[in-house]
């Protein structure tokens, strides 16, 4: 009976090696074989997008064939598919609504730094920066026929002014004194203090996001907005502006299709985009992913990791990233640092900060965790163009010093303070010199601080990692950390203040949420650094002084490190010219080429059919 | 019940274990099971003279390496590397003994609390019953997977030890519960109110004629908790909720799936931690069927047609 | 056979009660009692979109003044209390205006659709593997290959899914990948519809029985072998009745209670053990939604799935210790026993 077992035993190890295999097998290229699940139903006339001078009903458009199709990897679950209000924290017009259903006033293109125009025709403000004009494109209409005004916009500001849970309410609050309607393409919105960045820092899709508008039409209706769900299929709600229209939610996916009354064809503005259809779907794990791009499922994807482009790339050569060859990925915005808590012994002093940062292998990092996919730039902010005259501003010294580990200087440091080293780690006062990392749940950043840790520990430093969930953003904001792995110096994409900002104020007492401004996370304090902060908030980008003070506090900050630059994040997206063509990349880096963003309104509108 | 009045006292198990003299524990499934988890333990113990475990830590091999008889393989690592720089044969020396001791460290607690608590309910009665149904009860009903992540969200696993006792937590009430109602249906039988009846201490009745009564649905159960508890720790951690430096079986596979290993080819990064698993658990169940025949000496020969 | 005295089933009852209470005082305290604050997970959500979030206290003040996180916990008790009783646990604290309900009743049919089919199947099928290894009059060829069924037991179910993914949907094509549904059908009460949720279904459900009914056939091996010792075991085959017979009437049907009681005891499960199942198979069902609420600390939602599980959990527990004494012969609940 053994042998039988053994035999079966082998048998069934066999069955397991057979899976292994049969993808070795499948590496055979199979670009023209859609799968069975994502084939659709062939339309029985294909309608032509650029033949179709007789509107049709969208909904026609559900039927749409493959080729004139267009579908967008989403890796997140769609949880809550009905909540499509635009103002309540996680509703879901992430999927479709911010890019393909509405219309942002104007996008900011990190490839050449430009704020380009859409919906807004202009939007421009006085010397001063206190008040703005917005003048709207003409002949703008909601996808049910009523005309889109300076109306909406206000009341859609105005909505979120008067609740406080709604949107960016604090923000209007803040900034806005009175808006002013002067005809129906025109308004004006009155600051209460000079705010250079106003237009860009709302509506231009300068991270991810911009304002969205709602109908007042519709909205003016609703009993109550707080708890409005913005969902009715059979209303035409969600209700925008765009150049798509909802046409079906699934369980994983949102089916939009194409509205040929769009009224950027129809004034000229923009042709008419080519996919009749865009679907947005999520599949599972970056496995299932991976395989269904190498299907063709997708046409293009959102962050994935290297190894797994690399083998989808091997199996479907018509997949293509940011850049043609490794690094392939294309910089995120927001730099990867190590927040230290620096209201917290021994780490309260300078030089102990130094200590970490010259320990730290950058290089390593980049070759482990990002896997060579990022770039070696220790800056707060992210290594764009755009940002590369204030970068040159920080002390090259400085500079030179993180890009490799300094081991010698943190041992001097470490002997200059009293430690002494033991068998495995350095001890002061016979205790141990420990460390704990605290790590999102976010795989990326945990990398970073899986690598950190082992040259930590191979240095004498008792390094421990603490993966923390919800806990994690508590802990930043009541001071209940040693380090963070995280991105909390985000904000500059184009100039220094927006990160700059992060780091002034006084240290927040521990146990006390950091108030924006007044007092920071990061538990450092510089009077001098908060005054320079504050001064170049209210100076011109192209302002002379503002060049000679964001050295200054570069300076400092590099000096004191309160938080230690640790990586440039990137996103590897992927791009599939199996049936469309023209993606933004690093040759033709028309648009940020992100499409989980309200920029992708830009890159749709582009693409054409592949040959 | 009048069967039970039939019952030959030599019959019972107890007393037909001191029969047997041609030494039991020559029982070749047992052995073989047994010599299996030696090597597997052996494995993890001698492995750290033979190879530099150090290797198993992240960023200490050059990555994604193949294994040393494919193209671009290297002898420095036999069994080929993966994309956070961990050797695997390093991680394996490494992960399998891990793995192993949350698997019977959480498996013995579990049984062994659900033995003893079990069998006082059951053969006791009364208020030990109440008392230590409601609890048992109050912690059977609520969803341990819920607390298990509530508990992780805030308290790092720093080593599969706490991950063990936290699985132990939750893995007793069921024992508990199945030992009691065996022992109620036990307290029924003619031999042991044949003991009762005799004065026998309870304990002895618990413990000598009780529980070997007992013995193979309770080895059974062992092998089963202890694939469960690897299992149940292979799953938490693959929800994120494990250690993470040092490796485990669970915390490799996991990687692999979260660096999507099959799809990129790394067979040599998911296969070896499931081979190790299947291992594992022949080697106890080979154990646990051989125990089964030691206690039960009628099943010996099972196989070729009974007795 | 033993009675089923007013006593007990009162007590039992009682027992039903108190633990269910137990449980969901449990499920109030046990996120209240680590660090975390919901609203603040909320505001950090915002953090990681828009990278800068002005006045954060205030949106948490006024977030915790709707949902009422700001009263004494006393009165958050009492209210929480009267929500299990009501079933309605009000709104979802992170998918805010959505009530935890309408997150979980969509998700629940597919979690139980895909549950129960899964562990019916593997408890029947385990439950036969065990008893025939464990017989001894199972045929020989038969007594060495189930064994090998047992292999899958220790492979992680949610590894043997990958798997069995990228055999069947992606090398094979016969089926599909990964969700509930295809995205050209709509959800209706025709053929069309169902077949592709089923089809959909087939894959989760093999990795789940294939490597679950390993763990009831252990157990029931173990406790068929107890059962061919049994003097009535033995007196039915003494006696010449024919072996499928015994099989069932008396090997089965003595052995199965335990494995019952354990299948009772998982019924809570149903709702929360399929979490990684749903992970790998983008599977639209409540165990995901589970994990999600506890890492996010959507109180609401999270006590309205847990508390469901221990209603059914208690419910099954009290229908079996109701049903025991009347399906086993061998207890006999006298008021020794029960008190």
């Amino acid at each position: 009976m053994r042998s039988l077992y053994r035999l079966i035993a082998v048998l069934m190890l066999a069955t397991l090696l057979l899976s292994a295999c049969a993808q070795a097998t499948t590496q055979a290229p199979k670009a023209t074989e859609a799968p069975k699940a994502t084939e659709a139903p062939k339309a029985t006339e294909a309608p032509k997008a650029t033949e179709a001078p007789a509107v049709k009903d969208p909904k026609e458009y559900l039927n749409a064939a493959r080729e004139d199709t267009l579908i967008i990897d989403n890796p997140y679950r769609l949880e809550g598919k009905d909540n499509w209000n635009p103002y309540i924290p996680n509703n879901v017009t992430g999927w479709g609504l911010n890019a393909l259903g509405q219309d942002p006033l104007m996008m900011l293109n990190y490839g050449d730094g430009q704020l380009k125009m859409w919906s807004a025709d202009k939007f421009d403000s006085d010397a001063e920066a206190k008040v703005w004009t917005l003048t709207l494109k003409k002949g703008i209409t909601w996808n049910d026929g009523v005309a889109f005004t300076v109306d909406d916009i206000i009341y859609s500001i105005d909505l979120q002014i008067k609740n406080e849970t709604l949107g960016s309410h604090f923000y209007f609050v803040e900034w806005i004194d009175k808006m002013e309607k002067v005809d129906d393409g025109t308004m004006k919105f009155y600051l209460k203090k000079p705010n250079v960045r106003f237009a860009v820092e709302n509506f231009g899709v300068q991270i991810a996001g911009s304002t969205q508008f709602v109908p007042k039409h519709i909205w003016e209706t609703v009993a109550d907005p707080l708890t409005f769900k913005n969902y009715d299929p059979e209303k035409g709600l969600p209700l925008g502006t765009g150049p798509y229209i909802l046409a079906k939610i699934t369980e994983n996916e949102t089916i939009w299709v194409r509205n040929d009354k769009w009224w950027g064809a129809a004034t000229g503005f923009r042709k008419l985009p080519e996919p009749l259809k865009v679907i947005y779907s999520y599949v599972g794990t970056e496995e299932v992913r991976t395989q269904t791009g190498i299907d063709n499922g997708f046409d293009t994807m959102q962050d994935m990791t290297l190894g797994a482009f690399e083998a989808m790339k091997a199996q479907n050569d018509k997949w293509i990233a940011f850049y043609p060859d490794k690094p392939y990925a294309w910089l995120d915005p927001c730099a990867r640092i190590i927040s230290v808590n620096s209201s917290a012994a021994p780490w309260d002093d300078k030089e102990m900060r130094w200590v970490l940062s010259d320990v730290m292998d950058r290089q390593q990092i980049i070759d482990i965790a990002y896997e060579g996919t990022t770039v070696m730039a220790p800056y707060f902010w992210p290594a764009y163009p755009s940002m590369q005259k204030y970068a040159d501003l920080i002390d090259k010294a400085t500079i030179d010093r993180m890009l490799k580990p300094n081991l010698d200087k943190a041992e001097a440091t470490l002997k200059a303070k009293g430690y002494t080293k033991g068998d495995k780690y350095w001890t002061k006062d016979g205790k141990e010199l420990t460390l704990e990392i605290q790590v999102p749940e976010y795989i990326e950043l945990e990398r970073i601080g899986d690598v950190w840790l082992e040259q930590l520990q191979k240095f004498g430093i008792n390094a421990t990692k603490v993966r923390l969930e919800s806990a994690f953003y508590d802990n930043f904001n009541f001071g209940h950390y040693e380090v963070q792995s995280n991105w909390f110096a985000c904000g500059s994409v184009a100039e220094p203040w927006l990160t700059l900002r992060n780091f002034v104020g006084k240290a927040a007492p521990i146990d006390e949420r950091p108030q924006s401004g007044i007092t920071n996370g990061f538990r450092w304090s510089n009077d001098r650094y908060t005054e320079l902060v504050a001064e170049i908030g209210t100076l011109k980008w192209d302002d002379p002084k503002l060049m000679e003070d964001t050295k200054e506090a570069l300076k400092i900050l590099y000096d004191e490190l309160p938080a230690i630059p640790a990586a440039q994040a990137r996103k590897l997206v992927p791009f599939n010219d199996t049936y469309w063509t023209g993606w933004p990349t690093n040759d033709n880096y028309y648009m940020t080429p992100t499409n989980w963003w309200n920029n992708f309104i830009w890159t749709v509108t582009t693409i054409t059919k592949a040959k | 019940m009048t069967v039970e009045e039939t019952v030959d006292p030599k019959e019972s198990p107890a007393t037909r274990r001191v029969n047997v003299w041609d030494s039991p524990w020559l029982n070749t499934k047992f052995l073989v099971g047994g010599s299996i988890i030696v090597v597997v333990i052996l494995f993890g113990l001698l492995g750290p003279f033979f190879w530099n475990t150090e290797l198993a830590y992240t960023a200490s091999s050059p990555t994604n390496l193949p294994p040393m008889w494919m193209a671009k393989g290297s002898p420095e690592h036999p069994l080929g590397t993966e994309s956070n720089g961990r050797d695997m044969l390093a991680s394996l020396i490494v992960g399998i003994p891990a793995s192993l001791r949350v698997g019977v460290l959480a498996a013995t607690l579990g049984m062994g609390i659900g033995v003893l608590l079990g069998s006082l309910a059951g053969y006791l009665g009364g208020w030990w019953d109440h008392v230590i149904r409601t609890i048992s009860d109050s912690v059977l009903i609520i969803p341990s997977l819920a607390v298990l992540i509530a508990i992780a969200s805030y308290v790092q696993f720093p080593d599969t030890t706490m991950l063990a006792l936290v699985l132990a937590m939750f893995a007793w009430p069921g024992p508990t519960r199945l030992v009691r109602s065996q022992v109620l249906t036990l307290r029924e039988r003619g031999y042991i109110r044949m003991a009762l009846l005799s004065n026998v201490p309870p304990l002895e009745i618990m413990f000598v004629e009780m529980v070997p009564n007992m013995l193979p649905w309770l080895a059974a159960s062992f092998t089963g908790n202890i694939s469960g508890a690897i299992l149940g720790a292979t799953g938490l951690e693959a929800l994120g909720l494990g250690p993470t430096r040092v490796p485990s079986l669970g915390m490799i596979i996991n990687y692999a799936m979260t660096s999507s290993a099959l799809v990129r080819g790394m067979v040599w990064w998911w296969l070896p931690p499931i081979l190790a698993l299947i291992i594992i658990f022949t080697g106890f169940f080979l154990m646990t069927v051989g125990l089964d025949e030691i206690a039960n000496p009628r099943l010996r020969g099972y196989g070729n047609g009974g007795k | 056979m033993g009675g089923l005295t007013k006593e007990y089933v009162l007590q039992r009852v009682l027992m039903w009660f108190l633990t269910i209470w137990i449980g969901v005082t449990l499920t109030f305290a046990i996120p209240r009692m680590g660090k975390g604050d919901p609203v603040s997970v909320i505001v950090s959500r915002m953090m990681q979109r828009q990278g800068y979030v002005e006045n954060a206290n205030e949106i948490i003040e006024s977030y915790k003044r709707r949902f009422g996180l700001n009263d004494p916990i006393m009165v958050q008790y009492i209210r929480y209390l009267g929500n299990v009783v009501r079933f309605d646990y009000g709104y979802s604290l992170t998918r805010f205006p959505t009530p935890a309900g309408e997150i979980v009743r969509p998700a629940l049919p597919w979690t139980l659709g895909l549950l129960i089919v899964a562990s019916t199947l593997s408890f029947g099928v385990g439950v036969t593997v065990g008893a025939l290894m464990g017989w001894r009059k199972t045929p020989a060829w038969l007594q060495n290959i189930l064994p090998a069924s047992l292999t899958f037991t220790s492979i992680p179910y949610f590894m043997f899914g990958i798997l069995l993914i990228f055999v069947f949907a992606f090398w094979l094509k016969i089926l599909p990948a990964t969700g509930g549904y295809s995205r050209d059908v709509d959800p209706a009460f025709n053929w069309t519809f169902i077949s592709d949720v089923l089809q959909h279904a087939i894959l989760p459900l093999f990795s789940i029985v294939v490597t679950s009914m390993g763990g009831w056939a252990l157990g029931m091996r173990g406790l068929m072998i107890g059962v061919n010792n049994e003097d009535y075991f033995l007196l039915a085959q003494a006696k010449g009745l024919s072996p499928t017979r015994v099989f069932f009437r008396y090997g089965i049907r003595n052995a199965i209670l335990p494995a019952l009681t354990a299948f009772a005891l998982g019924l809570g499960g149903l709702i929360s053990g399929s979490t990684l199942v749903e992970w790998i198979f983008a599977y639209p069902g409540t165990g995901y939604v589970l994990y999600r609420s506890i890492t996010a600390l959507d109180y609401s939602v999270m006590q309205n799935i847990c508390n469901l599980m221990i209603i059914i959990t208690a419910t099954g527990v009290l229908a079996l210790d109701l049903l025991n004494p009347l399906i086993d012969p061998r207890i006999t609940f006298k008021k020794s026993a029960a008190s």
